[in-house]
């Protein structure tokens, strides 16, 4: 290679952090590079066991695995004589799940066995600081995710005294055995379980509970399941439907919650009180709530909701879990709500219910079907009504694709939609509209179809009083005017703005809404400058 | 953006060939060794970055702008440093965008993100460096790394016999 890499002048230090990251046969190879490089591998701190480092077909695989359990005993040992370890990783691969399976668990004999465990169990994994897991179909970790987990993993049986990360991914089984067995996770600050299919909440529980400093718990696709003697019978709620999962995070503040299924509970009940972010990614069929008042810390909130069904009676009972689940965090500042189906909450909250009212920022992400602007109108007019003191709002809107809208026909609404909007004027006139104005100066008058349902003729308090900075993407389509009239409401409305960031795709409608609005405030008091939006590459 | 709230503190940064760059404080405090340097008053007025070219200087301070935490205009959550890599995932894909780079640049960054501490750059440049170069033979990698074979021919052979299995 010409020129070569420069790589060899880094200082020795520089060169452990890189070996750190590599799989651990490649590592030790570099002892033979040269005679500097003779011991920098031991010295990396990490052993990270991958299989894609041995390019064996998988018709041996018991080969591959008994060469893949000696290599990792050969660099423990290794690494035993020289510095800590403080890093181990497994990266186990396969064509399929049933291969990583057998890869795993299943001896020659057919025997249940442990490859995980066998590793663990050597005495150089007992300083080990940070421990991953992590078993994979393809290439990609979220590609061909398999619905049962690969293995069997007991919690009791890792080195858990010096460990402070620990992240677990497509476990089959993850328990605390044996049961009786003590579990202490002294100094543990980060626990991450991804696309786990049976973690018993209990044993959950019990992990979270001996560890005094676990700050981040990240449960992605995991399905949280009962044992028997966890629900007593009477607990159920009055209309016969299990009660809610209960979780204690004592210490943790940063909490996720993705895709996550509670088998035999309804939604789940978190107890978290220094909590101070926390994203929910899920569908909002069953509520969540935090524990009224505890989580007086709670800073951040990410709710993501897609959903994938177009049928249109769940979304009624979608939108009051929405919001029964946003009643958690009436003390959020930030909160970033991501969406594909924002009119889903066109019913609002119950009356007298703010959620967010010390809501600061208010990040959207949107997609809404076209032809349904009434309905989006009136979610986003619920949101700005329940933000009083918001001071900076973010959306992002954008069409549902065209796939969707097809399928969506069924409930009828759709075409109800859009017969009603074809009354009104299409984007290029209102673009005209615009246009004619610059020249002719008009007064500011209703032959723009401004009208937008749920917003129109409203009055918010966050819009007089403290909305600062909006910012607006939207990309215009052929059925999409919307983001141009709320562009346009939010500029005549939001009466103390200071600065409103505009992209629509080009369209350099900030232009003409900065020419046309500029004029219509030059009398008043306030006035706000209208920018296109910063676009980050 | 055009206009800054009064409540952000900016920070002048100074590259060797003479660059100035004004970035919040918050953005430059993603290096551990700026920040130190702010908290113990060392930096009133402008600091000099010494042996990062402007070219690097602006990367590292993309890198910066993008990795800190997220505060509004409002500033509202700007005490809210916890554990940003929970919500994370979007930076991950930037990232693998951000270091698609020549290998001269990444070497650069290696150095850049180690001497200003910051983990996040240096973990990522070390990934990638690791990446490209495994899967090669133990020759293509001492020609990738510019590094002579120094071994007596029996010494390398005491070598490979220590670590037989990762010869295998």
């Amino acid at each position: 290679m010409a020129g070569g890499d420069r790589i060899s002048d880094l200082p020795d230090d520089l060169l452990h952090r890189i070996l750190y990251f590599a799989p651990v046969k490649e590592a030790a190879s570099t002892s033979a590079l040269a005679r500097r490089w003779r011991s920098l591998w031991l010295s990396s701190g990490a052993v990270n066991l991958d299989t894609r480092s041995y390019h064996v077909p998988d018709d041996n695989l018991y080969g591959k695995r008994a060469t893949f359990v000696r290599d990792a005993h050969a660099a423990l040992d290794a690494r035993d004589r020289h510095c800590p370890l403080r890093k181990l990783t497994f990266h186990v691969e396969g064509h399929g799940w049933d291969t990583i399976q057998v890869f795993l668990c299943i001896s020659d004999d057919g025997l249940k066995d442990d490859i995980v465990g066998f590793v663990l169990s050597h005495r150089a994994a007992r300083s080990v600081e940070e421990l991953c897991v992590d078993a994979y179909v393809g290439r990609h970790p979220y590609e061909d995710r398999c619905e049962s987990g690969y293995y069997d993993l007991s919690l009791a049986s890792l080195p858990s005294m010096n460990l402070r990360r620990l992240r677990i991914s497509s476990c089959a089984s993850l328990k605390v055995l044996p049961a009786s067995a003590p579990v202490a996770f002294p100094r543990l600050e980060e626990l991450r379980l991804h696309f786990c299919t049976d973690v018993p909440l209990q044993d959950l529980q019990i992990v979270v509970d001996s560890a005094p400093h676990l700050a981040v718990l990240e449960l992605h696709s995991v399905c949280l399941s009962s044992s028997e003697n966890d629900v007593p019978g009477d607990a159920a709620t009055h209309d016969g439907s299990p009660p809610p999962a209960k979780l204690r995070c004592a210490a943790v503040t940063a909490l996720v919650m993705s895709d996550c299924t509670w088998t035999n509970w309804t939604g789940v009940e978190l107890d978290a009180p220094m909590l101070r972010c926390f994203k929910y990614n899920g569908n909002f069929r069953e509520p969540f709530a935090l524990k009224p008042q505890e989580a007086a810390n709670l800073t951040r909130v990410d709710m993501e909701y897609f959903s994938p069904d177009m049928y249109y009676y769940i979304e009624n009972n979608t939108c009051a879990c929405f919001w029964q689940c946003a009643a958690s965090f009436s003390n959020a500042r930030v909160l970033k709500l991501k969406t594909n189906q924002l009119e889903h909450l066109r019913h609002g909250p119950e009356l007298n219910k703010m959620p967010f009212r010390d809501l600061e920022r208010l990040e959207l992400e949107a997609q809404y079907k076209p032809g349904r602007s009434k309905h989006t109108g009136a979610a986003i007019a619920h949101l700005l009504h329940c933000c009083p003191v918001i001071r900076e709002l973010r959306l992002n809107l954008s069409t549902s694709t065209a796939s969707e809208i097809k399928s969506y026909g069924y409930d009828g609404c759709y075409e109800q939609d859009v017969l009603a909007e074809k009354d009104q004027l299409d984007f290029n006139k209102s673009v005209n509209h615009f246009l004619r104005r610059r020249f002719k100066n008009p007064t500011m008058s209703c032959e723009v179809p401004d009208y937008i349902h749920g917003l129109t003729g409203q009055s918010f308090t966050c819009l007089q009083t403290s909305l600062r900075c909006v910012s607006l993407r939207f990309r215009r389509d052929e059925s999409n005017r919307f983001g141009v009239r709320l562009a346009k409401f939010l500029a005549e409305n939001a009466l103390v703005l200071e600065e409103m960031h505009i992209d629509d795709g080009n369209q350099k409608i900030w232009e003409h809404i900065n020419h046309v609005v500029g004029r219509s405030i030059a009398g008043s008091a306030s006035g706000f400058v209208v920018l296109p939006l910063e676009t980050r590459k | 953006m055009a206009t800054r709230e009064a409540g952000k503190k900016m920070i002048m940064l100074k590259s060797p060939d003479g660059m100035e760059f004004e970035v919040e404080e918050a953005v430059a405090m993603e290096s551990q060794t700026i920040r130190k340097m702010i908290e113990d008053d060392c930096a009133d007025t402008a600091i000099l970055i010494p042996n990062i070219n402007s070219k690097i200087l602006s990367r590292v301070i993309e890198y910066c702008n993008k990795h800190v935490p997220t505060t509004g205009a409002t500033g509202a959550a700007a005490s809210d440093t916890v554990a940003p890599a929970a919500l994370a995932e979007d930076l991950k894909i930037w990232d693998a965008e951000f270091i698609k780079v020549n290998r001269a640049t990444r070497f650069d960054l290696i150095q850049a993100a180690s001497y200003l501490n910051i983990k996040g750059l240096l973990d990522l440049t070390s990934q990638t460096t690791i990446d490209t170069i495994s899967d090669n033979s133990l020759e293509e990698i001492r020609s990738f790394l510019s590094t002579k074979n120094d071994y007596l021919p029996e010494e390398e052979q005491t070598i490979r016999r220590e670590n037989q299995w990762a010869f295998q």
